[in-house]
This record gives C-alpha cells, structure tokens and sequence, in this order.
C-alpha cells in the first residue's frame, strides 16, 4: 500500500489503521475464542443431544404431552413450587423442565420422555451449554462465577470488534477493488492480507449484524443510564418495571411478592387442556413453545409461550392464566416499535428462526469470521516478518513481541480446535459415575488449552501449527469412533435409521477431522521448504508483486505456499 | 434458491465487469464498454434478487424473506469468489446458468 491520496486524508486513515491493527491485536484472541464458541453455539440444540446419548430414539410426542410432563413432576415431586417446560420439537425429542420446591435455591433440571413422562438419566454434561455460556461470559465451570465480570469483557471485546469491522473497511481501501480476488498461490504477505480481506467483506453484513446485536443485547448492563433516567424508583432504578414493560407486562405481573425466607405454597396440578385450547384459538396455527407455572401472590399462575421458531423477534408472545380458573389474565405480545426493534436485533443474534439450511449457513459464516480474525493474528506477524527481512538479507532473530504474538497465535488459535475436540471426547470417555462429571468435562477442555499454550511458547513455528492442527485432527476423527464404542447412538445405527439429527453430528466430525488433518498436512515443517523454494521461483518471474518471498525458517506463517 | 442464482449471476456480473476477473476469464483486456455493460447487468440482477426477496416471500414473511436474502447474498458471494479464483473460465458460463435458472423458476 503506497501512499496516493492527498496528506490529509492518509492521516485519517493511517489513524484508521492504527486503530484497526491494534484494536484487533489486543483483543483478538478473546475475540477469535469469542466467534468460534458462538458459531458452535448455533448447534447448541444439537450439541446437547449427542452429548446425552440417553436421549436417543424418543418416542413422538403425544398432543397431550404437555399435561403428562406436569403429572410425571408432581408425581416426582408434589412441592414443586415453580416450574418451566419447553415441549418438544423438531429439534429436540425430550421434554425439558426446570423447576424447585419449597426449598427454593437454583432450579434443578428434569428431562423427560415426551410420551410416558418418565424422567431419563442422563450423564452430568454441560453440553453445547458450554460453547454458549463461554461465548457471552467466559464461564470456566458449570456453575460458574465471576459470569457477570466475563459478560463485561465479553462487551468490551465485542466494541473492539465492531470498532475493527468499521475502521477495517477504511483501512482496507482496497476490498470493494479487489473483492473477488483471493490469490492462495501468490503466497506470504499477499496471500493472507487477501485471506484476510475476502474473508472480511464477503460476509461483512453478517459480521456486522452479528457484533452489534451482540453488543445490544446487555444494552442494559453496558449503558444502565438511560433506564435509570426513564424509570426512577425509590431505591435507585426501578429496573423491574423496565423489564416486565420490555416483557409486555407490568412489573406485579412478573415479580413473586413474597417475603425472602417464607415458604411458597406448593403448585396445584391444573388441567392444562382448556389454556392451550385458548392459546391456539389466540395465536392460530403457531406452534407452542412451552409453559411455565409459579404462585403469585396467593394464585397460582399459568402462561404459556408460542415457540420462537416461525419469526425473527426474539421474546415470543404469552399468554398467561389463572390457574385454579383458567381465566385468561394478560396477553404480552409487545408492539410498540422501539421493542420490535430491539427484539429483532435480539432474534437475528439468537437465530432461532432459521432452519437447517439457514443454520448451516450461519455456521459457515461464523467459521469464515473466525478466519478473518485467525488470519489478521497471522498477518501481523507475517507482516512485520517480511519487512524485518526486507532490511537484512538473513532471517534476524525474532524480537520478543514478535515471539509472544507468534506463540499466542499457535496456542491460541490452534489450541481451541484441539480444547473443542477433547471436550467431546472426554464426554465419551470419562466414567459415568464421576463426581463432578460435567466439570472434569471442562477440566479436559481448558487442560487441552493449556497443553496447546505451552506447545506455542516451546515452538511457535510450523512445526506448533502443524502438530496442534494434526492432534485436533485426530481427535474429532476418533469422535465417531469413540461414539461407536461407548453408545448405541453411532454411525451404523444413525445412518441406516436415517436420523440426521445424530449422524450429521459424527459426520461432521469426520468431516472436522479430516480438514484439520489436511491443513496439518500443508502445514507440516518439510513442506515449508518446497513452498518458499516455489515462491521463489515464481517471483523471480512476477516482477510486478510486492511480496516477497517467505524463508524457510519464517516462524509464525503456517500456510505461505499454494 | 431463488435468490441464491439470482446473486451468483449478479456477482458474476459484476466480477467479469472488473479488469482482472475479466481478462481471468476470457483471456483478453474488456472494453470499457463491455465493461460497463456487465458491471450494469450485475447490479440490475442483484437489485432484482432483492425485490424479489422483498415482494414475493412465499409461504414465509418478508422480514424473513429479506434476512434470507441477506444470507444468500453472502453465501452467493463467497461461491463467486471461489470460482473466480479457482475456476475464472468457467465463470461466465455458470453465471449464465444461475441467471437462466432463476428467471426459468421466475417465469414458471
């Protein structure tokens, strides 16, 4: 990039650079962690499933399904006091309650066969739980703390990100020029400022979409002002109005009024038929999503949400009921624009709407904005690489700088594929009856982290790349494998069922396993030589590229060759 | 899919229009007119996907339609990029075929 415009306006966008460059640094390795745990998240669903191999081959749901969930848990336990179920679906066969008793405390989880409302045991996991919660909060343990402090980095992170995408587009003056152009064989600097460029404005509006929803999502922990202006209380804000007004409701509809310590009453068992009846004649043929019962005051209340799988807005609509006379009491299907907005932003951010299609896409994208992350860590290095060897024939030695970034590069970026595929197989692997199941799981993905760090400090070159990529590889290779072994859920007995929902898992993982193999393999140090020595040859006769040549020994550049 | 065919062809439009995708392609410099023709071409069919996409959502709504549309459009784009680099002769005929594909599906 030579200078041509006029000084002023290089300033602004060498400030620009600046920017980008370092905004992109500091933080991108959070970010990259951030991207690719929420990519997985869009298969959080599917995740939990293969996970639980208990949960395999449920029976349909009956239409009645709802109301033998509600007698199998108080069947289970008659103090329930409070209660949420999500009915099944296309996506998930079980039936999933959360609920708690007298006691009070956190909710305990209750899985159930749709048809004879039996709970089914399932192995402690987390599940695709995981991918989601690291993605918003870093959370580190199944009941994590320090999520809300992660929730703050997570924010400044994603500002960072946006700050990137936006200075990125003036910095890269060149992408609407060069926006199909992507030249793999050209290989060094070039190769991955096109890598990094394509992979940015391709899919530009997703990424833009997906930063800015994220951000708006904790609007009200990120800028609590505004609502502290709009709802005064006399304690401070009066953020449960907010909230309930946010939820279409009003504040006493959402809050349990009761005094802290004081026992609830336990929950009737309500003839759940006449409120669904009423809710379908409401909502036509929309599916319903789920229902949920707690007391208020001295009544028990129903309500009952449509499913969020047939719109954008996130927050479906409910309808909520007198329990003991099934009387309707309120319908919240916030309108006012300022909502809907907000609320679409939120949906698009969940994408819950979409279907397979769609959610493979999403997914792709995702991995695509990965890369753009992934490749901008690598070119910084690639970049101050070549002009230190601009200066001096020889290869100097690494500055320390260099060094770290060239080290975090491979232990981070490398690392997470690697952390991602041992989860998975711990999942398989560690015994049932563990104490702690679902936290050893996590033991095992930040242990693989931690291995793949110290594989970055000891050889941040090809060799790091190449190893870390080729375990990863391995491991989601032996996912299925494994998943054969210890369940009844594997490929001989998905496949010929035709239950994609369970064999697109494992083949995926093939799949996974073998791309990591292959870039391992291209990445494999001896190849590094063949590769410089052809992009030598090919410069000599390329008189007009700017890139030069990279070594043999230049670290921190997994794939300069074709 | 629609809109997907409808975006490739327009992306293809818009890459041939360009200098180096151009003489990728065909193996020779375009005119400036030429050029500009193709260029001309790739907008009309992106802008066409769009109302499509917006005016016609089928069995879904349009908000949905639209966010859809989006997906196919990057989704169109990442597809043009690859054959434009690892295939640059057969761009033109590809972007024929999704043009001639949509408007089929669109006159049918």
């Amino acid at each position: 990039m030579k200078p041509q415009a006029a000084p002023e306006r290089e300033g602004f966008r060498q400030a620009m650079a600046w920017l980008h460059t370092w905004s992109g640094l500091i933080l991108g390795w959070l970010l990259f962690a951030i991207f690719f745990t929420g990519t997985l998240s869009f298969f959080k669903t599917e995740f939990n499933l293969w996970m639980r191999p208990e949960l395999h081959a449920l029976p349909p749901a009956s239409a009645d399904v709802a109301e033998r969930a509600q007698q199998a848990l108080h069947r289970k336990s008659p103090d329930v006091t409070q209660w949420f179920m999500r009915l099944p679906d296309e996506r998930q066969p079980g039936v999933t309650i959360l609920w708690r008793g007298k006691e009070g405390g956190r909710f305990k989880t209750l899985l159930m066969n749709p048809q004879t409302g039996e709970a089914i045991e399932t192995r402690d996991t987390m599940g695709g739980e995981f991918f989601y919660r690291f993605h918003f909060e870093l959370r580190t343990a199944q009941k994590g703390r320090w999520t809300l402090e992660g929730r703050w980095v997570v924010g400044v992170a994603t500002m960072l990100m946006f700050i990137a995408l936006l200075t990125g587009v003036v910095t890269h003056r060149r992408i609407f020029k060069d926006f199909f152009t992507f030249r793999p064989t050209k290989g060094g600097q070039r190769a991955w400022l096109d890598a990094h460029n394509v992979s940015g404005v391709l899919v530009l509006p997703f990424y833009l979409m997906i930063t800015f929803s994220g951000l708006m999502i904790f609007h009200s922990m990120y800028m609590p002002s505004g609502i502290a202006a709009a709802y005064p209380g006399p304690k401070g804000t009066d953020s449960q109005t907010y909230f309930a007004e946010m939820q279409g409701d009003t504040a006493s509809g959402r809050s349990a009024r009761r005094a802290p310590g004081e026992a609830a009453p336990a929950l009737p068992l309500t003839d759940l038929a006449p409120l669904l009846a009423s809710a379908h004649r409401t909502w036509g043929d929309a599916r319903i999503g789920g229902l949920s019962a707690r007391r208020d005051g001295d009544r028990a209340v129903i309500e009952v949400t449509r499913h969020d799988g047939d719109r954008l807005q996130y927050g479906p609509a409910r309808m909520r009921f007198d329990a003991a006379t099934g009387e309707t009491l309120a319908r919240m299907d916030p309108d006012s624009p300022a909502l809907r907005t907000y609320r679409v932003i939120y949906g698009l951010h969940l994408a819950r709407f979409a279907g397979p299609g769609m959610r493979w896409g999403l997914f792709g994208f995702g991995v695509l904005g990965s890369l753009m992350i992934a490749t901008g860590m690598v070119l910084w290095s690639v970049k101050r690489r070549q002009q230190a060897q601009r200066k001096g024939a020889a290869a100097p030695p690494l500055k320390r700088g260099e060094r770290l970034v060239a080290s975090l590069n491979v232990a981070l970026l490398g690392g997470l594929p690697l952390a991602t595929g041992v989860f998975l197989a711990s999942n398989r692997l560690l015994p049932l009856d563990l104490e702690g199941r679902a936290d050893a799981e996590l033991a095992c993905f930040f242990g693989a982290w931690g291995l793949a760090l110290l594989i970055g400090i000891v050889r941040p070159d090809r060799w790091g790349w190449s190893v870390l990529l080729g375990l990863a590889g391995a491991v989601f290779a032996a996912l299925p494998v494994l998943n054969a072994f210890t369940t009844h859920t594997h490929l001989g007995v998905t496949l010929p069922a035709g239950e994609w929902m369970w064999a697109g898992m494992d083949l995926s993982f093939l799949f996974t396993g073998a791309l990591l193999g292959w870039m391992a393999w291209r990445l494999r140090p001896a190849r590094g030589l063949q590769a410089a020595a052809a992009a030598h040859g090919r410069s000599a006769k390329d008189t007009g590229s700017t890139a030069s040549p990279s070594t043999p020994s230049t670290p921190s550049t997994p794939a300069a060759g074709a | 899919m629609f809109e997907f065919f409808l975006c490739f062809a327009g992306w293809s439009g818009l890459a041939l229009g360009m200098d180096r995708h151009h003489q990728d392609a065909w193996n020779r410099e375009g005119g400036e007119r030429q050029l500009r023709t193709l260029r001309r071409v790739g907008w009309a069919l992106l802008a066409l996907s769009l109302a499509h996409a917006a005016g016609w959502p089928g069995d879904s709504t349009a908000a949905l339609s639209v966010t859809w549309w989006t997906m196919a459009l990057s989704l169109a784009a990442v597809c043009a990029t690859a054959v434009a680099t690892w295939q640059p002769r057969r761009l033109p005929v590809l972007g024929l075929v999704a043009a001639a594909a949509a408007l089929l599906a669109l006159a049918l």
